[in-house]
């Protein structure tokens, strides 16, 4: 293979990689703390997207200005679902959380469909190509996936450095020691989901100029999330980062080599593998 | 094994043969009494019915819970679908070859997944019905994306009273569940898979053999509907929507009760046609939000909610005697002989 098919492979597959990982972060925030696997996330995204389509196409603002408002909005929902529906599963069995999350999933899409349309929107921000080592690609993507790694790794700060970032890995690693040192267990879950939530939103503000979208757009993620969150180990963020990257660079090299068609099945292929050869890795982190 | 079956067939009672007999004459009764609009849709009920009762012995009795399910109809379709366009063999092998390919395709999976448990056993099998849906769109033999059409040969009251046949031998296998050894080791895996090793149960057996079975019940429901539709593409085939309204009937009906898928499909699909068909996407909306309500009220079912309702005015009856005593029906697993 030649050496610039590889750097283009290499490079478009970072970029795209990146925003893999920021989509699966909150994703893998709930799931850690929480242990509920968010059906919904892929449609939290979408509600981020949107909000960053209607600032554009209102005021103009640009997407990466827009994440801010869809990340404030977006914990705002999220806070209110916590509230209202997946407190009351905390604890049940899986089966119940991810029905109750799809049920929320299947409800936003098509209030969405029916409220926004399914034909397919884009946005043109930062569109001109530029070269990075011979490669040719949009200025969008490498801004966007630039601003992708900067929030996961601040994300990662937050979660490291702060109290309730703290507070999050305490209930994270164990609710009942954590509620015993103090920690209001129930406010944290809270502040995880709406966190999660956020962090759906900041993705779906900055995938706006990056593809053609419609409220359907949250189903094309969530499964690749999945991926992410399988591969990178359950609630461990920076193995989410990773994890992001290597199937964003898988993807683009399946798709160069074999076909378009093919790329779609890797992340199956990723989660499959995974669970099969390093079971007891991933299952570790569940007790 | 067939004195488990001989108690079984005893247990029911007069009145249960006379009930069972009852239900058997209506449903095969009904097609000649009704137009085929309404047969249609009894048919899909059926088919309901019987990927519930699947999924239900899988997910519901072995505890192991299935978000793919819709691969083992699908590939059950698609076997048919092949016998049927590719050769000239009659159209009872194409039956038979789609339960198989079912079977097949459990059989190979089966080892691998169920070392994996909850949340992962469900993300897996959903991962392998989306990756399904990926290989058998880029299979020639398949028709690839573009799906295989096929003479239609069978009529709608044939598939009717097939598909009904599969519902009624799903039935009566679940409810031979709790007579048999093999049963009753799987509901002790459900209930705890490390006690029922150590009561020498060979607990990878016996999951990989009600994987086996509830797959050949996936398998038949989606080759009877292949050889009534006569047309299967990818998008239809893995579909995760049947998954998803496969496990809803089962919840709604009662997880883990014989008669649950059942009445399920029937409770599920008559007010869903009645009330939403005509609107899609707001059908959709509503089955979301259904979805989460009966999560929220009612996460056990209709018939366990009936037991305890019955439960609980027989205790009114006898002067509230009893307080606090424990409720039967439902989950069976408390059930001795």
């Amino acid at each position: 293979m030649e050496l610039t098919i590889l750097t283009a492979i290499l490079i478009s597959g970072l970029a795209t990689g990146a925003i893999y990982a920021l989509a699966a972060e909150g994703l893998n925030l709930i799931w850690g703390v929480m242990r509920v696997v968010n059906l919904a996330h892929g449609e939290l995204m979408m509600i981020g997207v949107f909000i960053s389509y209607a600032l554009w196409s209102v005021w103009g603002v640009n997407p990466l200005l827009a994440a801010i408002p869809a990340a404030a909005g977006l914990f705002v929902v999220g806070l209110g679902i916590e509230r209202l529906f997946v407190r009351r599963v905390i604890g049940s069995p899986e089966l119940i959380s991810l029905l109750l999350t799809f049920g929320i999933s299947i409800f936003i899409t098509n209030i969405g469909v029916l409220t926004l349309g399914a034909e397919f929107k884009t946005i043109r921000f930062l569109d001109e190509p530029v070269s990075i080592l011979g490669t040719a690609l949009p200025l969008n993507q490498l801004v966007m996936a630039a601003a992708a790694i900067v929030l996961s790794l601040a994300m990662y700060v937050v979660l490291q450095r702060t109290r309730t970032g703290t507070a999050i890995r305490a209930v994270a690693i164990d609710r009942d020691m954590a509620q015993q040192v103090g920690i209001d267990t129930k406010k944290i879950f809270g502040r995880t989901f709406a966190l999660g939530a956020a962090l759906a939103g900041v993705a779906g503000a900055l995938v706006t100029p990056l593809v053609a979208f419609n409220p359907l757009i949250g189903q094309t993620y969530i499964l690749t999330a999945f991926a992410v969150v399988v591969l990178g180990g359950m609630g461990n963020f920076l193995g989410a980062l990773i994890a992001g990257l290597l199937i964003g660079v898988v993807e683009a090299g399946v798709a160069y080599t074999v076909s378009v068609q093919a790329s779609s099945g890797v992340v199956f292929l990723v989660i499959i593998l995974t669970l099969l050869f390093r079971p007891t890795g991933i299952l570790g982190a569940r007790e | 094994m067939i004195t488990d079956l001989k108690l079984a067939a005893r247990s029911l009672g007069r009145w249960g043969w006379l009930a069972l007999g009852a239900c058997v004459v209506v449903v095969a009764a009904f097609p000649h009494l009704a137009n085929p609009y309404i047969v249609s849709f009894a048919l899909s009920i059926g088919m309901y019915a019987a990927l519930a009762g699947s999924w239900n012995l899988i997910s519901g009795y072995a505890g192991y819970v299935s978000f793919g399910h819709v691969v083992f109809w699908g590939i059950g379709a698609y076997g048919a679908a092949v016998v049927m366009a590719r050769t000239t063999l009659p159209w009872p092998v194409a039956l038979v070859a789609g339960g198989l390919a079912a079977l097949a395709l459990a059989l190979v999976v089966a080892r691998p997944i169920l070392r994996l448990s909850g949340v992962y056993f469900a993300i897996a099998t959903l991962a392998i019905a989306e990756g399904m849906r990926v290989v058998i769109s880029m299979t020639p033999l398949t028709g690839a994306g573009s799906g295989l059409s096929l003479r239609p040969v069978l009529s709608l009251h044939g598939s009717y009273y097939l598909m009904w046949g599969v519902v009624l031998a799903c039935v009566a296998t679940t409810y031979s569940l709790r007579f048999t050894t093999f049963g009753r080791s799987v509901v002790a895996i459900r209930e705890n898979e490390v006690a029922a090793q150590s009561l020498g149960i060979d607990a990878t057996r016996r999951k990989v053999q009600v994987l086996g079975l509830s797959s050949v019940f996936a398998g038949l429901a989606g080759a009877i509907y292949v050889l009534n539709v006569a047309f299967i593409d990818p998008g239809t085939g893995f579909d995760i929507t049947i998954t998803l309204t496969t496990i809803m009937v089962t919840m709604f009906g009662g997880i883990a009760t014989v008669l649950g898928p059942v009445v399920g499909a029937l409770a599920f699909q008559i007010p869903s046609e009645l009330l939403w068909a005509q609107f899609p996407f707001v059908h959709k909306a509503a089955l979301g939000a259904l979805i989460v309500l009966i999560v929220l009220v009612l996460p056990r079912g209709i018939l366990p909610a009936l037991a305890r309702a019955r439960a609980w005015f027989a205790r009114r009856r006898r002067g509230a005697s009893v307080p606090g005593a424990s409720v039967p029906g439902g989950i069976e697993g408390g059930e001795g002989q």
